[in-house]
This record gives C-alpha cells, structure tokens and sequence, in this order.
C-alpha cells in the first residue's frame, strides 16, 4: 500500500494533466474524479494537489481562470496549454518506458 | 457551519506570507473544502462528520508557503544585471577615452600651438565634459535595484515598490549631485587657466557647495509638498 501512495505521490503532475486533458476543471473536481477512477481507494490531499498546481503553472503547463459563480465563493478552474499537452505526452512515453522495465525486472 | 470552514482555512494560514497569492490560495482552498463538506451532508453525513472529514483532507499546508514568497526581493534580475554590466563598461571606456583625449590636445598643443593657454583651456573642457556622462552612468548603475513587477498588490508589496522606486530616486539625486561638483571642477580649471588667479578661482567650490545645497533644498520642498 506504501508503495502505492509513494508512487502516486510522484506522478501527481501526470495525473493532473491527464484530467485537464478532457476538459477544465478545478481542484475538488479534479479529485472527486480521482476518487471515482479509483473507487475511492485514493484521494489526494488539498495541499499535495496545490503544490503540484503551483509547480504546472510555473513550468507553464497549466493556466488558470476564476470561475464566474454568482453564489458562494469562487472556484479557480484550471487549464491545459500546449507546452503541457506535449509534457503529458513525453510523460506518458517515460511511464510505459518505467513500467515496461519494471514488469521485466519484477517477473 | 461554512463559517467555521472558513475560519479553521483562516487559523492554517496564520503564518503564511501575506501576499495576493496566498489570499487566493486561501480562497480556492475554502471553496473546495466547502464543496466537499456539501457532498459529504448530501450523502446523509452528519455536520459534524463531514466538518472532519472535509478538514482531514487539506493536509500540511505550511510546505505552499515557499511558493507564495516573493523571492526576487534582494536580486537583481539576468536583464538587469546585464544592463549594469554594459553601463560599468560602457562608463570605463568613456574614462579611457577621456585620458586619451587630454593627451592628444595637449600634444597637439604643445606642437601646433606652441603650448597656447586657450588650446590647453580646449582640451581640459573637452575632457572634463566627455567624463560627465560615464560618472552618471556608474552612479547610477551602483545604486540600481530591481524595481518590483506588480504581480502582488497587497499593502507590503505597494511598500516594497515604493521603497524601490525610492531607490531610483536616490540614483538619480546622486547623479545630479555628481554633476554638479564635475561642473563645478571644470569651472574651476576653465576659468583660472582663463584668468591665471588660482588664488581667487577656488571660491567656484563654494559656489558649488551652494549649488548642492540649492539642489537638497529643492528636493526636501518637493517631498514635503506631496
């Protein structure tokens, strides 16, 4: 199970991207849709997905908009731009490399 | 109940910078919370339960607060750096060039002129005034700062860009001050090699001291007028 967490833990950008990949969303979405992918066996915390939000956003993979909800407060919806649609894809190249290899060497 | 969210958010953030990007931060976070906190009461959870359970999942919060410091503050950026660089340089080939100049007047004096008062007059003011814009140039470049983007317009950082724009200020005030005295030296040189009294001529010091203290005047008027 500690595996598990370590390695999704180290892959939170990836997955980030892969959710905005479809379509904008925001942080709770984002990991209700984890939640859900996952039957509730993982859940990020709100302060890894942030750290991880800050991180796409400086390295320009991400942008972000407030959203325009006239009742409560607002939501801060998240966007994929190009330069992160090509990360994620070099991302998911490396992680089937990883995989592959570790299923050859774990047989 | 929303309120107690919001409060508990406000308690986790008590140390963090107070910069616009932590306000923000603060602010999605409470909205996300209080979204999860209202599926939880929708799914038949208690209050009391769901309060739990939607500030269980924030997590450590203290380790965002790096990102939202504004580390820029004591460096300068490549740019400006590089700006400086070019002016320190810049300034020092002027003052080469000034040397060289001198030289050749009074050279060229001395063989052509027969070592004229007037030529060798010529050739002071030339040097003089070709080392005016290199000195202004390096007392400005010593006293640049980085001038602060307006990326956080919170209180601190209206302080920190009134506080570099003060910097700016004082660059300029010592260029002028700078100027003024090199004016003032080649005043001197010009008008007693003109008139061949250097036992009166050094009263254009005092004058330029009076200058300088006309100068502060004028600046300490402005500043106490706005």
């Amino acid at each position: 199970m500690s595996i598990t967490s370590d390695i999704l833990r180290g892959h939170t950008e990836a997955i980030i991207l892969s959710h905005l990949l479809e379509q904008d969303s925001y942080g709770y979405q984002i990991n209700k849709d984890i939640m859900k992918k996952t039957d509730n066996r993982c859940e990020l915390k709100e302060a890894t997905l942030y750290s991880a939000f800050r991180r796409l956003e400086q390295a320009g993979y991400i942008c972000t908009y407030w959203g325009d909800e006239t009742v409560g407060a607002r939501r801060r919806y998240y966007s994929i731009t190009d330069a992160g649609r090509e990360a994620y894809q070099a991302y998911k190249r490396d992680w089937e490399e990883a995989k592959f290899t570790i299923d050859q060497l774990l047989k | 109940m929303k309120e107690k969210i919001r409060k508990h958010i406000n308690e986790l953030f008590k140390d963090a910078p107070k910069t616009r990007k932590a306000v923000e931060l603060k602010e999605e976070m409470t909205q996300n919370v209080t979204e999860k906190y209202e599926d939880l009461i929708g799914e038949g959870c208690r209050e009391e339960d769901a309060f739990q359970v939607a500030i269980g999942s924030i997590g450590d919060v203290t380790e965002l607060f790096e990102d939202l410091k504004d580390r820029s503050l004591f460096l300068l950026s490549e740019a400006e750096r590089k700006k400086k660089a070019v002016l320190t340089a810049a300034a020092v080939g002027i003052y080469l060039l000034a040397g060289v100049v001198l030289i050749v007047c009074l050279a060229v004096n001395d063989v052509y002129f027969m070592g004229s008062e007037m030529g060798g007059l010529m050739g002071l003011a030339l040097t003089g005034l070709i080392c005016i814009p290199p000195t202004c140039m390096l007392v400005y470049a010593a006293n640049m700062y980085p001038v602060h983007n307006k990326k956080e317009e919170n209180l601190v950082e209206l302080y920190k860009e009134a506080a570099a724009s003060g910097n700016r200020e004082k660059a300029v005030r010592r260029s002028v001050c700078m100027l003024i005295w090199l004016v003032t030296l080649l005043l001197y040189f010009a008008i007693s090699l003109k008139t061949w009294r250097w036992e009166v001529t050094w009263l254009v010091f005092l004058v330029g001291a009076c200058a300088q203290m006309i100068e502060v005047l004028l600046y300490n008027l402005k500043h106490s007028g706005s």
